[in-house]
């Protein structure tokens, strides 16, 4: 496996930021020093708020509460925190104050007067700005150069939705949202077990990212999850906003425009990935998760196969194979048959071909050129495009570029055709980003078979597949398990196995627990 | 510097290539070839029949107009009348279309020689094209004979004579590739179908009459429709369809038409003691019941056994009369030379060279089993009260 380097960022002179002094400070004892120290932290901060007060001691203790509005539950802070903070402690301390071996305030407050759950301390300005700024609240008391943290985070968040990209028909519809909390509840409810392990990360030097990595010990490979730790970790960047970030600073092959990482918008999708063993990252912000090592046969593979019965999911596999090498090949291959392999097409099919094609000014690559890149155009224009205006694209697209175009014999009917056909067939793969590479090798196969026809092709093939199978997903060979040929796994790629058949899981270098079901037949023996 | 030389290669090999691209504006598709001999000139004629591109949409104007058109030009050699045609035609041929080879009778009854190595060189030039020779009319007047529903009429030939064999049974179709093949193996000779104009009072048809048999490179004769199927067959592979019409086994006057759905002919020549060569034929046949003119029952136990000899009868009569038309013609259409050559190499080796010397005397011996087996729809005969 490759390594990462963080050797760029090293070289380059970081701006440092402005109060880093300070930050590494820790707190002192006096109040109004922190206090000092935190507001020139948090100057022109507009959504820093404040509270100073008075605990209700003998004689009474300046206290304050720091926290960001917007992220915190107020009513929490107001109940929880504020409320017993400033009369709580009069009935303790009749009572107890005198128990207590050390009179320490700090301590009473913190075990008996807080009603929230998760409290912990802190000793430095630079936790303080962390922790306030994940939406907990801080407690400062004078005379005590400990802060007390009090986990008060909410915001207000998207609901959980059905995802919008990847659309099923049968199988969970529930989908990943922005808050990481919401997303790894999401898989913590679909596994169950304590050998599943999420294990956070704070990435970003100024946005200070949650990132989380999960995986299930004993499937996952011992050397895979070290050598991803070991990457994000090499990480030394501003800021991740999204997973995207992440992608391109830890795969093998950056260069490349195979992607060896999947993202997918769906829980049920990575909890399958995890019980094969592999293993997903989580951005806080992002709802997409990544799921590596991926190969690019999988990338054919939809999470509702294995909901729907074998044999119609089956199918549907095939069929999606098939549209790929259609997604990949057609436009070329008409290009390649009509510029240099005339007698390769039925009679009547050229004599219809060059009928439609009497009296077009451009040559068959120009015009299968000009319309596949109206499509991309058309795609991108929809994706982008406010509801509003959406069926005014289709119209345009439609009428205008299908038909006018025709008809103004600008273009040939059987090149609309072919690309329409290649449009469809490109959106069968079920991974978004995988149909991104097809549509980029496309050109390249276009260009190809203008110049050299079949030949063009069969080269630009094999430079394809070359490059495929020369690169690795985190070790993991790109096209395996079709190269390096693999039978057993195979047959779970190509087809969908049934789930009575489906007893190993398929194979990763350094994998160490590869049964995933009994046989039936073992179930029998011992449950009658 | 490894980088940029094969960087540099790469790109030498794309464009230095030597494919030359042809946009399908600037092809004309040719369906039908046809050589001729212009015995005046003497020169070749070679003519095509070049099909127009079919508009899409169905707005068909087919009626008023042909779906093709006939260009033919001269030239010393076939191969140059072929490129002559670019003198008068702004596009470039494409040959790979082309579906029926149509040779003149002038060129026929020359030397194969002149043409044969135009088409079986020519990479272009298929060789499952159908082949014909066409007698009472040039090939470009033949090409210009529209056949019916079918607009291509180079195309309408070639599916006539499938079709005809499938149905009727009676002309076996050759392609170029057999016919070098026939041509240039000792002791076979090819037998091709013969396509002639037919005038009617308002139109023209085309029609497959007889067919032509070489012998030594040249046409020598014509076999014609009843020796044409009894050609057929000998033809060696499993053959079905086509129909026999045989006379009524309780009228002689009537017919009854048999439809055979299966024959296959086994020819196996000996030497015997006097030194002769006699050519076995055994020929077993299945046929069904289709049709009777007269009104007896004629289904039954004995009827169909004399309706079996009679049609045996019927077949081993139309080959011997086909062989025996080869004979006079001295055209060894059915192989027997090379059937000899496969069975008794040794003896063929002595006799190959004056091969027709002997042909001539052939004996033959045909032995043909017919069966019949159903009758289908019904199994009685038609009674009018």
């Amino acid at each position: 496996m490759k390594y990462l380097t963080t050797r760029k960022y090293a070289k380059q002179s970081v701006p440092p930021i402005p109060d880093r002094h300070l930050v590494t400070q820790d707190l002192t004892v006096n109040l109004a020093d922190n206090l000092a120290n935190l507001n020139e932290l948090l100057e022109s901060c507009y959504d820093i708020v404040i509270k100073e007060f008075k605990i209700a001691t003998n004689p009474s203790i300046n206290a304050s509460i720091l926290f960001f509005d917007g992220l915190v539950d107020r009513v929490t802070i107001e109940f929880n925190v504020l409320k017993p903070l400033m009369f709580g402690l009069e009935e303790v301390s009749l009572k107890d104050l005198s128990s207590y071996e050390s009179k320490n305030v700090f301590n009473i407050i913190k075990e008996r007067i807080l009603s929230v759950s998760e409290l912990e301390t802190v000793h430095n300005l630079q936790d303080v700005i962390h922790h306030i700024s994940s939406g907990d609240t801080i407690i400062l008391i004078d005379g005590y150069a400990t802060a007390l943290v009090a986990g008060t985070r909410t915001w207000q968040s998207r609901n959980i939705d059905t995802p919008e990209n990847e659309i099923v028909i049968f199988g969970p519809k529930e989908g990943f949202t922005e808050t990481l909390l919401f997303n790894t509840a999401a898989l913590r409810r679909r596994i169950k077990s304590t050998s599943f392990k999420m294990e956070a990360f704070v990435m970003g030097r100024i946005t200070k990212t949650d990132v989380v990595l999960c995986y299930i010990e004993n499937i996952a490979p011992y050397g895979l999850v070290n050598e991803i730790k070991s990457r994000l970790d090499k990480i030394d960047i501003d800021g991740i906003l999204d997973t995207g970030y992440l992608k391109e600073l830890i795969t093998d092959e950056r260069k490349s425009v195979f992607t060896q990482i999947e993202h997918t918008e769906k829980p049920d999708r990575v909890c399958a990935h995890l019980l094969e063993g592999r293993i997903c990252i989580l951005v806080d912000g992002s709802p997409m998760a990544m799921v590596m090592p991926i190969t690019f046969p999988q990338y054919l593979i939809a999470s509702e196969d294995y909901y729907t019965h074998y044999i119609p999911a089956s199918f549907f596999r095939l069929l999606r194979f098939f549209a790929l090498f259609i997604a990949l090949l057609l436009p070329s291959l008409y290009v390649a048959v009509i510029t240099f392999h005339h007698e390769m097409i039925p009679t009547s099919l050229y004599l219809t071909i060059a009928a439609t094609r009497q009296g077009v000014p451009f040559p068959p690559f120009i015009e299968a050129l000009l319309l596949e890149v109206t499509f991309e155009m058309l795609r991108e224009a929809g994706l982008r495009l406010p509801r509003a205006v959406g069926p005014a694209v289709s119209i345009v697209g439609a009428l205008i570029i299908g038909d006018a175009a025709v008809r103004a014999g600008l273009v040939s009917t059987p090149i609309v055709v072919v690309v329409a056909f290649t449009g469809i067939a490109s959106f069968v793969t079920p991974a978004y980003n995988a149909g991104i590479v097809v549509r980029l090798s496309r050109f390249a196969f276009l260009f190809s078979a203008a110049i050299l026809g079949f030949l063009g092709i069969m080269i630009t093939f094999i430079i394809f597949i070359t490059r495929m199978v020369s690169i690795s997903s985190f070790g993991q060979p790109y096209l395996s398990p079709i190269a390096p040929l693999n039978l057993a796994q195979l047959s779970d790629i190509i087809i969908r196995r049934p789930w009575f058949m489906n007893v190993k899981r398929p194979y990763m270098d350094g994998m160490e627990n590869q049964r995933r079901a009994k046989m039936p037949h073992e179930n029998r023996g011992d449950g009658e | 510097m490894n980088k940029s030389f094969f960087l540099s290669s790469l790109i030498l090999l794309i464009f230095l290539s030597g494919c030359q691209s042809l946009d399908v504006n600037e092809t004309s598709v040719a369906i039908g070839l046809g050589l001729d001999w212009e015995a005046s000139q003497n020169q070749f004629r070679f003519s095509a029949q070049l099909a127009k591109p079919i508009a899409a949409g169905g707005e068909s104007s087919e009626d008023d107009e042909d779906a093709f058109i006939v260009v033919s030009e001269t030239g010393e050699t076939a191969f140059l009348a072929a490129r002559n045609l670019t003198l008068i035609l702004p596009r470039f041929p494409l040959w790979p279309h082309a579906s029926t080879a149509i040779l003149g009778e002038n060129i026929a009854q020359k030397d194969a020689a002149l043409y044969i190595d135009s088409l079986v060189r020519n990479p272009n030039i298929r060789k499952n094209v159908g082949l014909v020779v066409c007698t009472g009319t040039t090939p470009e007047q033949l090409m210009q004979v529209k056949t019916p529903l079918e607009p291509l009429s180079a195309l309408g030939i070639t599916k006539i004579i499938d079709i005809q064999q499938r149905l009727l049974g009676i002309y076996a179709p050759i392609t170029i590739g057999e016919f070098t093949y026939k041509l240039s193996t000792p002791g076979i000779e090819p037998l091709v179908p013969i396509a002639t104009v037919v005038k009617t009072e308002d139109s023209e048809v085309i029609k497959i009459d007889g067919s032509a048999a070489f012998s030594e490179r040249r046409m020598v004769g014509k076999l014609n429709e009843k020796e044409s199927r009894g050609y057929h067959w000998l033809v060696e592979d499993l053959q079905a369809g086509g129909i026999i019409t045989i006379p009524s086994p309780d009228n002689p006057q009537k017919f009854v038409t048999l439809e055979i759905i299966k024959t296959q002919a086994k020819v196996k020549p000996c030497i015997n003691d006097k030194g002769e060569i006699i050519i076995n034929i055994k020929l077993t046949a299945d046929g069904n019941f289709y049709e009777q003119q007269t009104t007896e029952q004629l289904l039954n136990l004995k009827n169909f056994k004399t309706m079996e000899k009679i049609a045996a009868e019927e077949i081993e009569k139309e080959i011997a009369q086909a062989i025996i038309r080869a004979q006079e013609l001295n055209s060894d259409i059915f192989g027997f030379g090379q059937n000899l050559s496969k069975c008794n190499p040794k003896a063929w080796r002595k006799i190959e060279d004056n091969w027709y010397h002997y042909f001539s005397d052939i004996k033959t011996n045909i032995e043909v089993d017919f069966r019949l087996r159903r009758s289908y729809l019904t199994n009685s005969s038609f009674k009018f009260s």
